[in-house]
């Protein structure tokens, strides 16, 4: 378990890393994910003792460590380009660190084959660092930090360099690795999919502070606020006001400026009844959470609008539409196969949409 | 991010105790005798040519008297037309060093190098070689042609590397964009192509244009000594006249202009446009490789010829004149006393020179720019102020001239190159590596032992070759600090063409050419592990 205590970092008079509270539980893999210059990285590397807090506390099971410096510390470190050193081979790389420790030979050669063992690497020992592709390369940076038998393994957005297709198996053999090992896996990125995709829970960063904490999908279907909503994923907003509360299933009743009446879900940390008839309160609805049904609408929970633009996204289409009055357009998002080339989709025809019922 | 002085984190902090000995060797081996040269320049000239503290502006007066006014507006002129022609015809060579293929690119660069390597005093002595093939009706030898050819092909690869290394780091698609909206050839070199490698020439004009100007050895060797020029006045005032205020006076005028080049290169680097390399590099252009081919010619046809010459006898072919050369025990005692010279200065200058240069990087001190700022002069100064001066300082504390004084002369010669090299190197380099190792459990003393030097080493060995290879090359500072029969290789060679051309020297040449060839080829070996290694 690890544990940072009112942890910040001041580079001149602007806080990198405002005061920070966070724990991180044992065999957790947990994300730090902001957009660049939000803190994570600076979080990550006061952690790996690279930088030097300018106040707070880390601690290691209830141990501080933030006064031991960083080549003592039973943290390890994945770099963002690697770090591979270039003029040692693959096995000079993964034995460095058993070899600072002075550990005897027979074991660093034991344990350096058991780490490129576990990255899929073996018969790779004396190969250069140069003549390794970008994926070999980062097995090498992985199998480095694990043949010391880290406590924590920290990953400097470690998968950024890599193009789609391998990222996605390397994603996969991460998630099964850290299930495997059972060790902290503490994951810096500002891929949201990534970090949804990889994370037990999520830590949300913005200027300088964590703005949400949680699993992935409570962070994805009941945002604190606004800004992590956006920084998830694709979201259409409206304006509205709070007609009332169903006090059965705990969901708002929100009128919209031009006289829809929506069902939605609290933000996270505010309780349903805490909403006062007539609140003003933003709604967010998330793309795929919007069906388009042909026909007029009659029930609750639909709405009017004219298809703009349709693109053909693979899996799945998405269309642009716009409302009649003002306001920005709305995105849809239709499965393929679903209905998505039917002709009532082409630019300039009327849709109902149907709002699926909040879930969270 | 680039290194920035004011936040050297712990980790990367090095102690600034590392530039202590080359900044004391800077100090009482530069600094304090040209403070003596200036100080010597304000006092008189007494009756039997030492020197009395009569406090004038005298000398400086006389500087612009007509007569040496005169003598300083030929050596003006000669830097100028130096570095004009330099430029013209080097450019077009570093174009297409920068655009050739794999195969060609490691010979274009040994045809720049190689030159560079090679003693100029042979280089000179093969060009009069060459000349003297010419008809004598045309009146080649010892004419403003030869001393034009002698300072063109010694000064041009000063020229072709800076414009070269700026042409590298071009971003070749700004010329295919430019290309692409419709601008001419014309248009794409004088608006984009010029611009762009502003840089790279500018910095070759300042590194011909400075030294140029105190140039007098090849006037000398290949003119016939018929123009007075600032460097034989200098020379004559120091060894002849022994009028050494004057000689002085005339010697901080160097050293003045050998600053304000210092000051506009500095300039031109903070200047420099963020601009990163790219795009597909162009096939050179006919038109490109022709206008090269002058250049080449300067540089490597006098070498070759020197090489066929060496073996032309009186009755044919012959071998004659390496075995005369090799039987000459003079010749060969001052090759092998180079050879000392060569390594003894080669060695201290490495050492003191990365020491300073880990510290410059890493560290804040006191007196931090003004060390960057001595060795920055120094790079530019004409070889014969540094000599003149440790002749004055070492005479006037009674040391006594000889070997030793050699090796300090040259290691002060060679020092800037191993600082500005490794520094150069050091700076690009990765921090991310150090912060691995240290995360890996790595102590400061096994990060610096295990990754920072042996990544450094490339630039470390390349600076040694580069004093190696001053040393070596040097007539200058060892002719004024040698003292009576104490010869370098180059002053041997100097005096042997000053008696007349001599066959032996041909072979020896040749040798000394095929072994530079050779030591040449090695290191481009290894300058492409080294790049593999990045």
């Amino acid at each position: 378990m690890i544990e940072v205590v009112d942890l910040g970092k001041k580079y001149g008079e602007v806080w990198a890393l405002r005061p920070t509270r966070l724990r991180v539980e044992d065999g957790e893999f947990f994300s730090l994910l902001g957009p660049s210059g939000c803190g994570k990285t600076t979080l990550l590397r006061m952690l790996a003792g690279l930088e030097t807090p300018t106040r707070g506390e880390i601690r290691h099971r209830g141990v501080r460590i933030d006064p031991v410096a960083s080549h003592h510390r039973p943290f390890n470190l994945v770099f963002q380009r690697y770090a591979l050193f270039p003029h040692l081979d693959v096995r000079g790389n993964v034995a460095f660190g058993l070899e600072s420790q002075r550990i005897e030979a027979r074991e660093v050669a034991r344990r350096v084959e058991e780490a490129l063992q576990l990255v899929q690497l073996q018969g790779f020992e004396a190969r250069a660092i140069h003549t390794l592709s970008g994926g070999q390369q980062q097995r090498v940076a992985l199998a480095r930090a694990l043949v010391n038998r880290p406590a924590v393994l920290l990953l400097d957005e470690p998968l950024s360099a890599l193009d789609l297709r391998l990222r996605r198996q390397m994603q996969l053999e991460l998630r099964a690795l850290q299930k495997r090992l059972g060790l902290i896996f503490l994951f810096v990125t500002h891929d949201q999919e990534e970090a949804m995709a990889l994370s037990d829970r999520i830590a949300v960063m913005d200027h300088g502070e964590i703005i949400q904490t949680g699993k992935p999908e409570d962070v994805y279907r009941r945002p604190r606020s606004l800004r992590v909503a956006e920084f998830l994923g694709e979201l259409n907003r409206v304006d509205g006001q709070v007609v009332g509360v169903d006090s059965h299933s705990g969901w708002l009743r929100v009128r919209t400026a031009s006289g829809w009446e929506l069902r939605a879900c609290a933000r996270q940390g505010r309780e349903p009844g805490s909403y006062a008839p007539g609140e003003r309160v933003a709604v967010v609805v998330r793309p795929e959470c919007l069906r388009p049904v042909s026909g007029s609408a009659d029930a609750g929970n639909v709405l009017e609008a004219a298809v703009e633009e349709r693109t053909f996204l693979g899996a799945t289409s998405q269309l642009r539409l716009r409302f009649a009055g003002a306001g920005a357009p709305w995105l849809v998002d239709l499965r393929q196969g679903e209905a998505s080339d039917r002709w009532e989709f082409e630019p300039g025809h009327a849709v109902a949409l149907e709002l699926e019922e909040p879930r969270g | 991010m680039a290194e920035t002085d004011d936040r050297v984190p712990a980790l990367r902090r090095l102690p600034a105790q590392l530039a202590w000995p080359a900044g004391f060797w800077l100090l009482a081996v530069l600094a304090v005798p040209l403070g003596w040269v200036v100080v010597t320049s304000f006092m008189a000239r007494g009756t039997y040519g030492g020197v009395v503290a009569a406090w004038n502006l005298g000398n400086y007066a006389r500087v612009v008297d007509g007569l040496y006014l005169k003598v300083l507006g030929h050596s003006l002129w000669l830097s100028t037309l130096t570095t004009m022609s330099c430029l013209v015809l080097g450019y077009p060579l570093a174009y297409w060093l920068a655009t050739a293929g794999a195969r060609l690119k490691p010979w274009l660069v040994m045809a720049v190098v190689l030159p560079f390597w090679t003693n100029f005093v042979i280089r000179a002595y093969a060009i009069k070689v060459s000349l003297g093939l010419a008809p004598a009706a045309w009146e080649l030898q010892n004419s403003p042609l030869a001393v034009w050819i002698g300072m063109v092909s010694t000064y041009l690869p000063f020229l072709v590397l800076p414009c070269w290394v700026a042409l590298e780091r071009l971003d070749w698609s700004l010329l295919e964009a430019a290309r692409d909206l419709g601008a001419s050839g014309r248009r794409v070199l004088l608006q984009v192509l010029l611009p762009l490698t502003r840089r790279g020439w500018v910095a070759g004009m300042i590194f011909v244009a400075t030294p140029a100007l105190g140039e007098f050895v090849i006037p000398d060797v290949l003119g016939g000594a018929r123009t007075l020029l600032i460097g034989n006045l200098v020379a004559d005032q120091f060894l002849m006249t022994r009028d050494w205020p004057f000689g002085s006076a005339l010697s901080v005028l160097l050293l003045a202009a050998a600053t304000l080049g210092f000051w506009l290169e500095r300039r031109l680097e903070s200047s420099r446009s963020a601009q990163g390399s790219g795009g597909a590099k162009p096939r050179t252009p006919l038109r490109a490789r022709l206008l090269a081919v002058p250049a080449l010619l300067l540089l490597l046809g006098p070498l070759g010829v020197l090489v066929g010459q060496s073996f032309v006898g009186p009755g044919g072919l012959t071998w004659d004149w390496y075995r005369a050369a090799l039987g000459n025990e003079a010749v060969l005692e001052s090759l092998l006393r180079s050879l000392r010279v060569g390594l003894g200065s080669a060695l201290l200058a490495s050492v003191l020179g990365t020491a300073a240069a880990l510290a410059l990087v890493r560290s804040r001190f006191l007196g931090r720019p003004a060390l960057e700022a001595t060795a920055g002069i120094s790079l530019l100064m004409p070889d014969i102020v540094l000599g003149l001066s440790l002749l004055a300082w070492f005479s006037s504390l009674g040391v006594r001239l000889g070997e030793a004084t050699i090796v300090a002369g040259h290691a002060t010669l060679s020092l800037p190159y191993v600082i500005l090299g490794v520094r150069a190197r050091f700076q690009e380099f990765d921090w991310s590596l150090e912060e691995a190792a240290a995360d890996l459990g790595a102590s400061r003393r096994r990060i610096f032992g295990k990754v920072v030097l042996p990544l450094l080493m490339p630039a470390v060995l390349a600076g040694a070759l580069m004093a190696f290879t001053l040393s070596f090359d040097d007539f200058l500072v060892a002719f004024f600090t040698a003292g009576p029969g104490v010869d370098t290789f180059p002053m041997k060679i100097y005096s042997m063409v000053r008696f007349g051309v001599s066959r032996e020297i041909n072979a020896l040449s040749s040798l000394l050419l095929v072994s530079t060839l050779v030591l040449a080829l090695g290191l481009n070996r290894g300058l492409k592990l080294t790049r593999n290694l990045r």
